[in-house]
């Protein structure tokens, strides 16, 4: 019986030893293949960092999903100039430490670029490693304008505040209360709103601040309506967005609600259900394309959602277009003959220029943080479904 | 006397120059810049564990607000080499000291508590931590995080590269195994164990048993402010949510995993539990196509695995064979013996 137990024991750990082993040449042997094939490579790889998992994941989920859809249709059109193009995927968990593991895994894999993360401190954590490496780095989240050497595919704070401060003027409102919660994405929203409101004398009589997994905003709202604001503006990703929503709700205050973008998705459409009439969002005009006047950006987003739908049977949103953007203009730098991280920032920085993009137009040699407001629009909410306002 | 000392706590010389040995090879072995990050951060971590072994598995006593020490190391050394243009390495030592006082002072009130209050309360001190470093917004960066936090250089000689950094690491890891092994061999170790048995009989000897729980709490808070520093200027961006609670329990589980009865224990935890997640993304994806959710269940199942049928640790399982093995080798040498008596009679 011992003589049995030795035996298993030590069968298992061997088997944990080769599993380990098999693992670590499996990444050294694609380190070595980054240096075989500056030559001539048959494979272009292309990384991707989404947070499939965690509290991030009601925006990377889709975005991962993504990842298989797109690798679908790039091995059904065959061979780019006779390379094939592969994309690694890897799920950081929302976790910045794992988000660096994985950053420093694709670069052993040898990957010519980097899309990702879906959050903005992720962004800015692995930033240093993959453009250390002189890997041009997609980020799908709206980071610091200052970052140097990092590619933005969601609109800039910036943009949005000019949209919301657009709405605003539309209705004669000149009070804002500002809440967000107290994460990556909700702190980095107001220093910009701020001051474009400052330039269009729209005063911001109320500022208050919530944990990111809190469940009850109450507190903070009741502290809101005490300055009478003629508007509340939210800078918060969901479920805590449409908690807020609901609390409103349940004040009842009688003034309109701006949120973010982070809340243009289904899941925030269906906290609010049924009760949210004032209720606003700066979306992306993906989630009310058949509502769009005809033209050629309706059918681009009409096809983006259709090809979705087939595969998930269920709609992307504004982060899924943002993942898609990136992808996209990296295969365009591909197909234009660039297939080396030197040569597809050299594509970037200095041959594109106008690109058409799902959540709008990019003009990439201009001083705009990431694309034009074009692609956006604030939308209101009827029959439990997005409503677009020309 | 080295004989008992050898029957007490095992001889430290084998093992340790095994892991040098290993620590030396393994650049020779892995060349993928993803294993020595992984490495790396076992390294990190290790400092980390250590420090909470020894007060587990020593001193008896538990914490669960490691992560808030690691981060006042972390965020030390990210402000004042970023805001106030400190060198790396005064901030690194001045992140040591104020860790290792501000322990100190939080450790005289709350190590009067003991069992699930004691970890209750370091808990607090965990959460009041991720508030502060939230709501100091205009020194830390508050959620957004702290960027350009500078890398660390040696004699000119920059530790970008990850292999000096590999090595910087472990030299700093083994230099604190060191310290814990020999700690624990010392008098203070032993009065450690007496108070991990019992307080009461061992205050009743005339040890005064604060002054010891408090000072080891110190020590492995400063530990991990040390592991923290090194944090901050190898992934040169710190964010908040990385020392939250989780990163807490993540630190207990490593120490547990390993075995909290033995210092090595919390090197063997660190590692196995750092390529678990890896080799079962790795496994998942390549022979089952499993991805995200699933993962982490299969993550949570083998925990759960270990710690029902290995409570002891991975260590116990490791070092029990080898002490039967060496014991039936002393057998057998005693048998012999008897029977060249018994033929001389």
């Amino acid at each position: 019986m011992k003589k049995l137990c030795k035996s298993i024991c030590s069968f298992s750990l061997m088997l944990i030893l080769v599993i380990a082993l098999s693992a670590c040449n499996m990444e050294t042997s694609g380190g070595n293949d980054k240096k075989d094939g500056d030559g001539g490579k048959e494979v272009i790889k292309i990384g991707a960092i989404f947070a499939e998992t965690g509290p991030a994941s009601t925006l990377g989920k889709t975005q991962a999903n993504y990842v298989k859809l797109i690798q679908k249709q790039l091995d059904e059109a065959g061979t780019i100039n006779g390379k094939k193009i592969e994309i690694i995927m890897q799920d950081y968990e929302t976790d910045d430490t794992k988000a660096v593991i994985a950053a420093d895994k694709l670069i052993s894999e040898g990957v010519v670029a980097v899309v990702g993360a879906t959050q903005a401190s992720t962004s800015m954590a692995i930033l240093p490693k993959i453009s250390g490496e002189g890997i041009p780095l997609m980020t799908v989240a709206p980071v610091n304008p200052e970052a140097k050497d990092i590619y933005q595919m969601a609109p800039s704070n910036l943009t949005n505040a000019s949209l919301i401060i657009k709405f605003l003027k539309e209705n004669n409102i000149s009070k804002v209360a500002w809440i967000n919660a107290r994460d990556g994405f909700g702190v980095e929203g107001l220093p910009s709103f701020e001051k474009v409101a400052k330039e269009n004398d729209i005063k911001i009589v109320a500022h208050e601040e919530f944990d990111a997994t809190a469940t009850d905003m109450t507190v903070q709202l009741t502290n809101i309506r005490k300055k009478n604001p003629e508007a509340v503006i939210v800078w918060s990703r969901t479920p805590g967005a449409g908690i807020v929503a609901r609390n409103f709700k349940a004040l009842g205050f009688d003034i309109p609600m701006i949120q973010s973008s982070a809340s243009a998705n289904k899941g925030f459409l269906d906290q609010v259900k049924d009760n949210n009439e004032n209720i606003y969002v700066i979306g992306s005009k993906l989630s009310v394309v058949d509502q769009l006047p005809n033209g050629e950006q309706k059918d681009r987003l009409k096809k983006f959602r259709e090809d979705y739908r087939t595969m998930f049977n269920s709609d992307p949103d504004n982060f899924t277009a943002h993942a898609a953007d990136g992808f996209h203009l990296l295969i365009e730098a591909i197909k234009a003959g660039n297939t080396t991280s030197e040569d597809i920032h050299n594509y970037l920085k200095t041959e594109v220029n106008k690109y058409s993009g799902l959540t709008g137009s990019f003009e990439l040699q201009s001083d705009y943080v990431g694309p034009y407001e074009d692609g956006f629009s604030v939308l209101g909410i009827e029959n439990n479904e997005w409503k677009y306002y020309e | 006397m080295s004989k008992l000392e050898k029957v007490l706590y095992g001889n430290r010389l084998k093992p340790f120059l095994f892991l040098v040995g290993l620590i030396l090879m393994l650049p020779f072995v892995v060349k993928s810049s993803y294993i020595f990050t992984i490495l790396i951060l076992i390294g990190i971590y290790s400092i980390v564990t250590l420090g909470l072994c020894l007060l587990i598995g020593y001193a008896g006593q538990i914490s669960l607000g490691h992560a808030a020490f690691f981060g006042i190391g972390a965020y030390t050394s990210g402000v004042l080499t970023t805001s106030f243009q400190l060198s790396p390495w005064l901030a690194l030592v001045i992140g040591m000291v104020t860790t290792f006082f501000i322990a100190y002072l939080i450790g005289i009130p709350i190590l009067k508590l003991k069992g699930h209050f004691l970890a209750l309360a370091t808990l607090g001190i965990n959460i009041i931590f991720y508030i502060l470093i939230l709501g100091l917004n205009q020194l830390t960066g508050g959620a957004a995080g702290l960027i350009g936090i500078p890398s660390l250089s040696l004699f000119g000689l920059p530790l970008t590269d990850k292999l000096f950094f590999y090595f910087f690491v472990w030299t700093a890891a083994l230099l604190v195994l060191l310290l814990s092994l020999n700690i624990v061999r010392s008098h203070v170790g032993r009065v450690l164990r007496s108070i991990h048995d019992s307080e009461i009989a061992t205050e009743t000897l005339g040890v005064k048993v604060e002054n010891y729980k408090v000072a080891i709490f110190a020590l492995s808070a400063a530990f991990a402010s040390l592991a923290g520093s090194m944090y901050a200027h190898y992934i040169t961006f710190v964010a908040p949510p990385t020392f939250y609670i989780t990163k807490s329990i993540l630190f207990l589980i490593m120490v547990m995993v390993g075995g909290a009865g033995s210092v090595w224990g919390a090197i063997l935890g660190t590692t196995v539990i750092m390529f678990l997640n890896e080799i079962i993304r790795f496994v998942g994806h390549t022979y089952f196509g499993i991805s995200g959710e699933v993962e982490i269940v299969v993550y949570g199942l083998i925990i759960i695995l270990i710690m029902m049928f290995l409570p002891k640790g991975l260590m116990h399982v490791i070092s029990k064979p080898i002490q039967k093995l060496k014991q039936k080798k002393k057998v057998k040498i005693k048998s012999h013996k008897d029977m060249i008596s018994q033929k001389g009679v």
